[in-house]
């Protein structure tokens, strides 16, 4: 899978010991700090306490057993940094600087968690099959799973699989660096994703959270101690973000090739600089959220419980919980504007319109939130929130705007990676345009609550940036494995998710108006008829990933072998081999055009920075 | 250059067919059954008339162009036409969008809830308004009438046409006070005293309608989806009959929760 792989083949326990230790040194570290406070305590190593200070000791032993032990700590303390950072399939198990290395590794563990919410919703649907309980044991371990696939899905799938996968991967490389400004921050922040997501995971060995992933005070406080696990692996999660947030800023402002001017930056960079704002910004805000929420139950102090202000957690919630949406969308888009030029052969229509929207989307994001709570909060903020959450969508338009300019009179390929762009693009106007719905204020006091909304929300994540997810896999799979996909394969899964997707997800909406409201385990009879048909084709639905994850398999090993610029595409990513070499580029490349110039179009005028334009499209490599 | 003239007569065409779904959309339409949940519908149906209008547009173009200019995957030739921007593609988009926002803005987001408060401000003057303590916790529904000295009450029964001043309170966790069919809901925080005013203009029952109900609309632990209560809207000479019979003696149930289940 790499263009370092070792003539010999590594083992199992090569692949596989940095996990091991880090998992030993995590346990050790646990139960040492929760017997060592229950001791202080005269407690118990169970009780809320315990599991807090476990976790945090937990945590740091990961992090030293991964190999933060010797590239991190020894070194301060005047040793040399003896770590090995493997070659072929094991640096992705163990602590490695390589960009590369660290987004596959990123993806990953995105795709793991995934499959493991994904499956969970494939339980869901067998509950809600029929309308009594009798799938799950009891509605507690129902609205537990409920609560573990939100949380997965929104903290370790949506908002780590692009920006911390392809973030990672291809912003050096889009912007000719041979790595991050950090690579060492780089290399600890990935070990900060399994903690969160093992944490959700194991939730149910404490009793599970039934608050969904939203973790609504005060039932929050009050419920099982589960709760901490959300609260840790959520915080756990954060630190990763925030640290792949610097580094993306840093690398875009100081590593950028030279010649490669902001007016020619690669839309997905804008889109990733915008996102990793929005991730400095906002995540330690929801930091400080979680941490509230573990301090009203071990202290315990009384933030939001009945006696306190319950309203104060959604504030602090939502507001990094509306970000996170934009945190989650804007990279899509930015995929959708990298992929859609490429296929139509035809120049990106509007690129600063399409900057701008970026831009703008991310000033007005932190203004929206109350638009979450507007059937809790008091008269005076309805307007306000409604005003601004209904102006966002004027920006959100500018992508269309491009999206639309540029494949008009283009010449369309449709492969794989464009298929699923464009049916982002196609659910994704589902998505938003029921969230003008949601915005509005009077239609928002039925929807609010009610299966309409899990619709809303399942057509711009899943079907927005999980699509666009997949456009990235199949686009740049020849660049990362070295290796073709299967064309077909990958149009099969396309069309069958396009089309299951569909028929799972439309019908919520008719669901939810027709008074299911969200979040329960059982339903009144009248809504069996619409259930069994969601669960049907949310099944189906689930099938087709399998039929993608042979496909992506078997063509890492068995596929034919990539050129360096299967698609004609002009960035910069194209211009070195498949898979790139450890330093990315044999020289650092000199940009001295546009990326997104096709046939005789006039090069754009530069801005502020101007730079000694010579040929358009020098770095060109593809077959135009 | 016919692609512009076929993609407009395309859209109105479309969106003829689309507004004649949604008007059939509209007649069969959940039952609403307060003049509240009527201003709500008619926010949600305005908004799905226009919106569909510019949904339509744009997958049009997206759906055009899969076919009209699609070319096979080994085509490696530049798109004759070239262009970085265009104005008289770019100022019409963003002089509707931003008219579009603001219009919606306004209406239906201000006038509907102008109106939503127009009703509670009458109600709250009107002399015959009913006032119903609703007590909310995990995971029952319990109603009184103090007006009237009956007294928790799990049974909510309404005289139709008359408004109704809801008094919510919840000594546990967040619920959600919602009937389905009423078109409006009110987050019921502990600690805080909530009023929602609904004018019910239906006679209508859980036995009828199951969209009829109390049901809690915020999640609040296990028993969540359960907590329910059935819903009685009467003629206001049945609810007077109901409210003499039951008025002198408290805690007196008329009715039982799991009836909705």
């Amino acid at each position: 899978m790499s263009a370092h792989t070792a003539s010999r083949r590594a083992n199992f326990i090569e692949i596989s010991w940095p996990i091991v230790r880090a998992t030993v040194f995590a346990g050790a570290g646990y139960f040492a700090a929760a017997f060592g406070v229950a001791a202080i305590r005269h407690g118990s190593y169970m009780d809320q306490v315990s599991i807090v200070f476990g976790f945090a000791l937990g945590l740091v032993g990961w992090l030293l057993g991964g190999g933060a032990l010797e590239a991190w700590v020894l070194p301060w303390f005047g040793h040399e940094n003896t770590w090995n950072e493997g070659h072929g399939i094991t640096r992705f198990f163990r602590y490695n600087t390589d960009h590369k290395v660290i987004g596959v590794q990123y993806m990953w563990a995105a795709g793991f968690a995934f499959f493991a919410a994904g499956m969970i919703a494939m339980g869901m649907r067998a509950e809600l099959f029929t309308p009594q309980l009798d799938f799950f044991t009891n509605r507690a371990w129902y609205n537990t799973a409920m609560s573990i696939h939100g949380s997965l899905m929104l903290f370790s799938v949506s908002v780590v699989a692009i920006v911390g996968g392809f973030g990672n991967y291809f912003v050096p490389l889009l912007v000719g660096a041979d790595d991050m400004v950090f690579p060492q921050v780089n290399g600890i922040s990935w070990w900060f994703v399994l903690p969160g997501i093992m944490a959700l995971l194991l939730s149910p060995l404490l009793g599970g959270f039934e608050t969904g992933w939203t973790g609504y005070a005060p039932l929050a406080t009050t419920d099982e101690a589960g709760q901490l696990f959300y609260y840790l692996g959520v915080f756990s999660l954060g630190i990763s973000s925030m640290l792949t947030g610097v580094n993306v800023i840093a690398t875009a402002v100081y590593m950028r090739a030279p010649g490669l001017t902001w007016n020619r930056l690669p839309m997905f960079v804008w889109a990733m600089i915008v996102t990793s704002v929005l991730n400095v910004l906002w995540v330690p805000v929801i930091g400080v959220d979680m941490m509230m929420g573990v301090m009203d139950r071990v202290v315990p102090t009384a933030f939001f419980g009945a006696k306190g202000f319950p309203l104060l957690w959604q504030d602090l919630f939502w507001l990094f919980g509306h970000p996170e949406v934009y945190i989650i969308m804007l990279t899509s888009w930015g995929l959708w504007l990298e992929i859609i030029p490429v296929f139509t052969r035809k120049t990106l229509f509007g690129y600063r319109w399409a900057v701008i929207g970026f831009v703008v989307i991310a000033l007005l994001s932190g203004t929206v939130w109350v638009h979450h709570m507007f059937t809790a909060v008091s008269a005076a903020r309805l307007i306000p929130f409604m005003t601004d959450t209904e102006i966002i969508s004027i920006p959100t338009g500018f992508i269309y705007l491009s999206v639309l300019g540029t494949l008009f009179q283009g010449r369309v390929r449709l492969t794989t990676p464009m298929l699923f762009a464009l049916f982002s693009a196609l659910n994704f106007l589902i998505g938003g345009g029921t969230g003008i719905f949601l915005a509005d204020v009077p239609s928002d006091f039925q929807l609010q609550d009610t299966f309409f909304v899990v619709a809303h929300f399942h057509y711009t994540i899943l079907g927005g940036m999980i699509f666009a997810w997949f456009a990235g896999i199949y686009y740049w799979f020849p660049k990362f494995s070295g290796r073709m996909y299967n064309e077909f394969w990958g149009k099969f899964h396309a069309w069958w998710m396009m089309v299951f997707f569909n028929l799972t997800f439309f019908t919520m909406f008719i669901s939810g108006l027709n008074g299911m409201n969200r979040r329960i385990a059982t339903y009144l009879p009248d809504l069996t008829r619409l259930n069994q048909f969601t669960s049907i084709n949310a099944w189906a639905f689930g099938a087709g990933f399998f039929v993608a994850l042979v496909n992506l398999l078997v063509s890492a090993y068995r596929g034919e072998r990539a050129p360096a610029n299967p698609w004609g595409g002009k960035t910069l990513e194209w211009a070195t081999t498949s898979p790139p070499p450890h330093e990315n580029f044999e020289t650092i490349p000199i940009v001295r055009g546009d990326f997104y110039s096709y046939g005789d179009v006039e090069e754009p005028e530069m801005g502020v920075f101007p730079n000694p334009s010579l040929s358009p499209h020098q770095h060109t490599t593809g077959d135009d | 250059m016919r692609d512009v003239p076929i993609l407009a007569v395309l859209w109105v065409v479309l969106s003829a067919i689309g507004e004649w779904v949604i008007q059939i959309l509209v007649n069969h339409w959940p039952l609403i059954a307060s003049a509240q949940g009527e201003e709500t519908k008619f926010a949600f149906v305005f908004l799905f008339r226009v919106g569909a209008v510019v949904f339509i547009g744009i997958t049009l173009i997206i759906v055009y162009s899969m076919i009209r200019w699609r070319v096979p995957e080994d085509d490696t030739l530049d798109s004759p036409h070239q262009y970085r921007s265009n104005w008289r593609f770019t100022a019409p988009w963003i002089i509707v969008t931003a008219l579009l926002n603001l219009f919606f803005i306004v209406h239906p987001g201000i006038t509907g809830l102008a109106n939503i408060w127009g009703m509670a401000v009458a109600a709250a003057k009107n002399p015959n308004t009913i006032e119903v303590d609703v007590e909310c916790q995990q995971w029952s529904w319990h109603f009184s009438y103090p007006k009237l000295g009956i007294f928790h009450t799990t049974t909510l029964v309404l005289p139709v046409n008359t408004p109704v001043k809801f008094v919510l309170h919840s000594d546990d966790v967040i619920h959600s006070f919602w009937v389905p069919s009423f078109g409006i809901k009110k987050d019921v925080i502990p600690g805080e005293e909530r009023v929602l005013y609904v004018t019910p203009n239906k006679i209508t029952s859980t036995k009828d309608n199951l969209l009829t109900r109390v049901q809690c609309a915020e999640l609040c632990g296990s028993g969540h989806s359960t907590m329910r209560a059935v819903v009685q809207v009467e003629s206001k000479s049945d609810f007077e009959q109901w409210a003499k019979k039951n008025g002198s003696s408290s805690l007196r149930s008329t009715g039982s929760a799991k009836g909705a289940g």
